[in-house]
């Protein structure tokens, strides 16, 4: 979920009422107080993408872990700025350079700290952390680099407070501005030429130099702190060698660092032990060579379910085995789709000659593109076979090559009697309540699709799907009598292995024993009463068969699918994620966060939109205690809460969308939050320009009607974007709809700042409403409401806060009091 | 209870003050283990699951539930479990750390009775035994719990669940060796005249594999039983009068290893947790039971060489040269999926070791194809079973013997 990474990473609070005092450069020095501004926005972002990618080595990368951790870094951000708010600023320069010094250095002990933490943790080598660890560290690590940076702004905002009430609405706009800057910069250059220290000191150190030129009376101490971080960046190389190797001593003992590298989709570290060479992924184990079995097995097992395999696309997994193991069978031409150029380069520099010269040979091409993009992209009929080898579905980028609308993109791509493959963890023996809730759903999305369905049981379990009724087969017997017919070479194989790893005997290995009917019937019958599984209810499953001499009837493929309410898999609705974080909790230990999840999602959609009416009840009360200054007060905060909630579901949507339509989206990351901070900014002007003319009582309800709208029209919004044939129009669609979704809070935060009494403390829970709606936003959509009611019913679930958001405004817009003229700010 | 109880502090290794020993003073790490702990009590938010009618209780209704045979009833309602070397200690509702036997009102009752929650047949190299009816099958049980936390559990959806929280069917011992007795074989079919209890630790729902293995024994039927040997003595002794074969697990070597990665006690606590393992494998040696041992080699935790050599030391001492040794290859599984597989050459030596300290029949299982799948006969080096994995390709043993020099191979051949 890294498409929330803007939010929080540079809100203004100030208000030049109280506690700050004119800019020491007087009017003249516009520009430079602009820059410094946009220049703390600048730091925040890159800070926070730092942090966040070396967070994300750490933990699991789930949704909800990932989500949780963004939610503490917006939390402590809008702590650092509700507190820092509050104390008056004799010297906002100083508070700024403070701030931002602190930032820094605090950032750089917060990456080593994260990069050491597992022992401390007491997390054992090659073990997944808990989600109390993640959470536990983000907040050591990251929450005082947030905190800083949230009472940063403050104190350059006040360096602007010559422009009275209206500060904070232009601070917003510069540090938007800078902060759409920094993430186009990062994404583009920093992460590929920097190490996060570079980055993390670089960052500070402009911002300090920024700073320090609009200090004035403060220039040496802002010029001496910037000086620190030119030091630090050179230091920053050797640092980042050190605190490395002290990670991976930690994570995998024993184990030798042979190389990092970073990539535009996360940091490739290479580590060798004995005679193995592994590569992670951002944390994760990625592939280890050599590797003689994995490959070999799923290509046995796969590469005989069709007639003739001629031509052959493997989507993952072909640079640690699966390429080397397609081409011991008789194929005309195999395309090997890998998203990262540099963890298939690091690899390839590894491999024995051998294995690499197979990646030239004629009819072998490589491709580095998104899987879902290529599929989509490809003629109509042209493979046999595909075959996708990736991790499963646990993140909304990966749901998207388990979902129908993907499945039904191979089926164009396959020729008549084609077949696809795919890999999904599972058990042998027994799939419990939520295996079988992730597996059930996958066996019947991949069933909406091909009609024909095997699936070979185990860790993990092979789905085999075509449209031919005929050739499929799980009978250990028929397959190793396909096998010598395509490679005759194994007949009288013994199990020495002299032509690789894989040979007849391995069908009976895999099939022959347990009950792969079994297990198909389950997945088959899901989630029919009676199922493996399910806890609860519907009495002790039936004795096998076989326990009384009997031999099964029908096999369960040739049965009819019982009638049964099932929701599949798709783009809009990613069920099967929920379903794998349900597995992951039930996995880490934490039931009663299964349960709970469970539960939840398992409730009427409309039930979860009623606590957004809650925002009435304190609205009411104060206007029943005759208190209008509270009312307004209140219907200020409800509007920017609203507002915040509708921003970051409607960034979210926008963002599953497009990755479902044009591709994996962590590549756009950076231009598409520089597209999302310049809607922010852009309504941040024109709420400037708006001012200047004249003030509209009426402008947050309609605003907030807008948004309204705008969750009932953004799905078909969505589905026409994703219709259209061109991906330069898809993604010049996408990025206007990502406009449009900072937009509202530009809009808002300038206004509503500006527009009532208060001074700073007023501006501090404005600030720290934005955050609170983009935490809700953020932790029940992403994780929960768009995996369980897909992205139509999410976006209606938040309809009704904003709505009583709405209706606060007007009741307080109705009883302003008169009198209270808005003055136009000076000039932008 | 100061015990083990579902998961959370209680679960944590060491935590079992009940028994007698006092709390430990908390170190860093542990302080650091139990504020995350703490934070996951509140993240979880109990409070809200219990509202909405999720929390689960361990005293549900007993029906159905029989009482254990090896604990001790103290004042108070209170409970000694005997069972493992846990010794669990519980109070009135509280329930052992293998997540099955319950004190309820002074009695301990267990619910895994009658009720495994996988049956099916597979191969008997699969427990592994390499010595024991090679090429038959045998009808595998398994019942939910388990009183250990491997870090690497296969079937850690049944093993870290309550039985009752399963699907289970309904099989009652008679059923289960009656449904053995039916296995006939046909059309090539291979002969299947064993109860396997494996998957999850019998140990965790004895009662039930002491029911059924009473009952085959009675019905001339074998009883093969793969578990970690994590076993009192008294309950050992009695499993060895209706156990015809143990696939015993050594996991490591060392009480640190069974402490960080097989979750027993603290080895500051000196309960002598991993001396409990040894010595049930002395046990079964002195009670004539067959054995064959493994040990699954994760990288990093237990691969050391001089740990290898010294296991194969105490192994060729305390239990012989003729017991069977398999080396099993770590895959990443449950909560060390980054940890990669053991490499090939990782279990090469460790297997070379083993040969070199005298033990005579040394395997490598979870790799197929390898060498150390067959069995060779330790005077002349024939290949007497040829093996891919657990798939026997040719079996030349005639009569218990190696056809070429007649040499006795060990093991319970018909």
């Amino acid at each position: 979920m890294p498409e929330m990474r803007g939010k929080g990473a540079g809100r203004v609070v100030v208000s030049g009422e109280h506690g700050a005092r004119p800019g020491p450069c007087g009017p003249a020095a516009g520009p430079v107080l602009a820059l410094a501004a946009g220049a703390a926005g600048f730091e925040a972002q890159v800070l926070q993408l730092v942090l966040m990618r070396e967070l994300l080595t750490f933990f699991s990368g789930l949704e909800i872990v990932i989500g949780a951790t963004l939610s503490v870094w917006m939390a402590f951000t809008a702590a650092g700025a509700f507190a820092a708010g509050r104390i008056p600023a004799r010297n906002p320069a100083a508070r700024l350079v403070i701030a931002l010094s602190a930032a820094g250095v605090w950032t750089a002990v917060a990456l080593a700290a994260i990069r050491v933490s597992r022992g401390l943790l007491g997390i054992e080598s090659g073990e997944e952390p808990s989600l109390p660890a993640s959470v536990l560290l983000s907040m050591i690590a990251a929450g005082p680099s947030a905190a800083f940076l949230g009472a940063a702004f403050p104190a350059a905002a006040a360096l602007l407070s010559g422009l009275g009430r209206f500060a904070p609405g232009r601070a917003f706009l510069y540090e938007a501005a800078g902060g759409a800057f920094a993430g186009a910069v990062f994404t583009f250059v920093m992460a590929h030429l920097l190490n996060p220290f570079q980055s993390a000191f670089l960052a500070s150190g402009l911002a300090l130099t920024a700073a320090a030129a609009a200090a004035g009376r403060s220039f040496r101490l802002g010029g001496a702190a910037a000086a620190l971080f030119g030091f630090l960046l050179a230091v920053a190389g050797p640092l980042d060698r050190a605190t490395e190797k002290a990670r991976w001593r930690d994570w995998n003992e024993g184990y030798s660092m042979e190389e990092t590298a970073d990539s535009k989709y996360g940091r490739i570290s290479v580590l060798r032990y004995r005679d193995q060479t592994s590569f992670f992924e951002s944390g994760h184990l990625a592939f280890s060579i050599p590797d003689m079995e994995s490959g070999a097995e799923l290509a046995g097992m796969v590469m005989v379910q069709h007639r003739k395999p001629g031509c052959v696309l493997a989507i993952g997994g072909g640079i640690s085995g699966l390429a080397r193991e397609i081409l011991r069978f008789p194929v005309e031409s195999l395309d090997v789709v890998e998203l990262d150029p540099k963890l298939v380069e690091l690899a390839m520099r590894r491999l024995p000659a051998e294995e690499r010269g197979i990646f030239y040979k004629p009819g072998v091409r490589m491709h580095y593109a998104d899987g879902r993009l290529f599929v989509k992209r490809s003629d109509p009929e042209s493979f046999d076979l595909v075959l996708i080898c990736l991790p499963d579905p646990s993140t909304a980028s990966l749901n998207r090559f388990y979902t129908r609308e993907f499945f039904e993109e191979v089926g164009l791509a396959l020729r008549p009697g084609g077949v696809c493959a795919f890999t999904l963890s599972s058990a042998e023996n027994y799939l419990g309540s939520e295996l079988l809730l992730r597996n059930g759903t996958e066996y019947h999305t991949f069933l909406s699709v091909f009609p024909h369905v095997r699936v070979v049981p185990g860790d993990p379990a092979i789905f085999l799907g075509s449209r031919d009724p005929s050739y499929l087969s799980l009978d250990p017997d028929v397959l190793a009598d396909r096998l010598l017919e395509r490679r005759p070479e194994l007949a009288g194989e013994g199990g020495e292995g002299r032509h690789g790893w894989f040979s007849p005997h391995h069908y009976h290995m895999r099939l022959g024993s347990g009950d792969p009917a079994e297990v198909n019937r389950q997945l088959r019958t899901w989630p029919a009463p009676g199922s493996a599984g399910e806890p609860e209810g519907g009495g002790p499953r039936p004795l096998p068969s076989f326990l009384s001499g009997g031999r099964d009837g029908k096999d369960p493929w040739d049965e009819d699918v019982p009638e049964a309410e099932r929701t599949l898999n798709s783009d809009q609705r990613p069920g099967a994620s929920l379903a794998t974080l349900l597995v992951w909790a039930r996995k880490m230990g934490h039931p009663l966060l299964a349960d709970a999840l469970r539960g939840l999602s398992s409730l009427p959609v409309a039930f979860l939109a009623l606590p957004g009416l809650l925002l009435l009840v304190p609205a009411l009360a104060l206007r029943a205690a005759g208190r209008p200054g509270g009312a307004a007060g209140w219907s200020a905060a409800s509007a920017v809460f609203a507002v915040g909630l509708a921003e970051m579901v409607f960034e979210l949507s926008v963002l599953y969308s497009f990755q479902g339509y044009y591709g994996y989206v962590y590549g756009e990351m950076g231009f598409l939050f520089a597209v999302f901070m310049a809607g922010l900014a852009s309504g941040s002007w024109v709420s400037g320009r708006w001012f200047a003319e004249r003030g509209r009582p009426a402008f947050v309800p309609a605003l907030l009607l807008c948004c309204i709208a705008g969750s009932v029209c953004l799905p078909w919004a969505l589905a026409a974007a994703g219709s259209a044939g061109s991906p330069a129009i898809v993604l010049s669609i996408f990025s206007l709809l990502t406009f449009l979704s900072g937009l509202p809070v530009g809009l808002l935060f300038p206004h509503a700042s500006a527009s009532g009494e208060g001074g700073l403390g007023r501006a501090s829970s404005l600030y720290a409403a934005d955050l609170a709606g983009g935490i809700a936003g953020a932790l029940a959509a992403a994780p929960l409401l768009i995996p369980c009611a897909g992205l139509s019913a999410t976006l209606r679930v938040f309809v009704p806060a904003i709505l009583a958001a709405a209706l606060i405004a007007h009741l307080a817009s109705a009883c302003r009091t008169p009198g209270r003229e808005i003055q136009p700010p000076p000039p932008l | 209870m100061r015990n083990a109880g579902e998961e959370g502090l209680g679960s944590e290794a060491g935590a079992c003050g009940g028994c007698g020993a006092a709390w430990k003073p908390l170190g860093r790490r542990g302080f650091l283990k139990r504020l995350a702990a703490l934070a996951a009590g509140a993240a979880a938010s109990p409070a809200i699951s219990a509202l909405m009618g999720f929390a689960r209780s361990a005293s549900a209704s007993p029906a159905g539930w029989l009482e254990v045979e090896f604990y001790e009833k103290l004042k108070n309602n209170e409970i000694l479990c005997h069972v493992c070397p846990f010794d669990c200690h519980l109070f009135d509702q509280e329930m052992c750390r293998c997540r099955t036997r319950t004190n309820l009102g002074g009695k301990l009752l267990t619910p895994a009775w009658n009720n495994p929650c996988i049956i099916r047949r597979d191969p008997i190299e699969k427990m592994p035994l390499n010595h024991f009816l090679p090429g038959e099958e045998q009808v595998s049980l398994a019942v939910g719990g388990c009183m250990l936390r491997c870090l690497y559990c296969q079937n850690w959806q049944q093993s870290q669940s309550m039985p009752q929280n399963l699907k289970n069917f309904a099989c009652t011992p008679e059923d289960a060796v009656s449904g053995v007795l039916k296995q006939t074989p046909e059309d090539g079919a291979k002969k299947c005249r064993t109860i396997g209890f494996t998957y999850t630790e019998p140990i965790a729902w004895l009662e039930y594999a002491k029911a059924v293995g009473l009952h085959a024994k009675s019905r001339n039927v074998r009883v093969a039983m793969a578990t970690s040997m994590f076993f009192k003595e008294k309950a050992l002794r009695d499993a060895c009068k209706y156990v015809t074969a143990f696939a015993a697990a050594l996991k490591g070597w060392g009480e640190l290893f069974y402490n960080k990665v097989i979750g027993t006690r603290d080895p500051k606590e000196e309960r002598g947790d991993f001396k409990a393992v040894l010595k049930a494998l002395e046990v079964v040696k002195e009670e004539g039971v067959w054995m064959e041992i493994t040990n699954l080699v994760v990288p990093t935790y237990n691969d050391d060489m001089a740990g290898v050599k010294e296991m194969c030391g105490w192994i060729a001492k305390n239990l012989g040269t003729s017991v069977p040794l398999h080396f099993g290859r770590f895959v990443p599984e449950f909560k060390l999926k980054n940890l990669p597989r053991t490499p090939v050459e990782t279990l090469d030596e460790a297997r070379k070791i083993a040969l070199d300290a005298g033990i005579k029949y040394v395997y490598t299982s979870n790799i197929a194809p390898h060498t150390g799948n067959n069995t060779y006969c330790p005077k002349c080096g024939e290949k007497i079973i040829s093996r891919l994995g657990f798939k026997i390709l040719s079996n030349g043993l005639r009569d218990g013997a190696c056809p070429k020099c007649g040499e006795k191979v060990p093991g319970v051949w018909s």
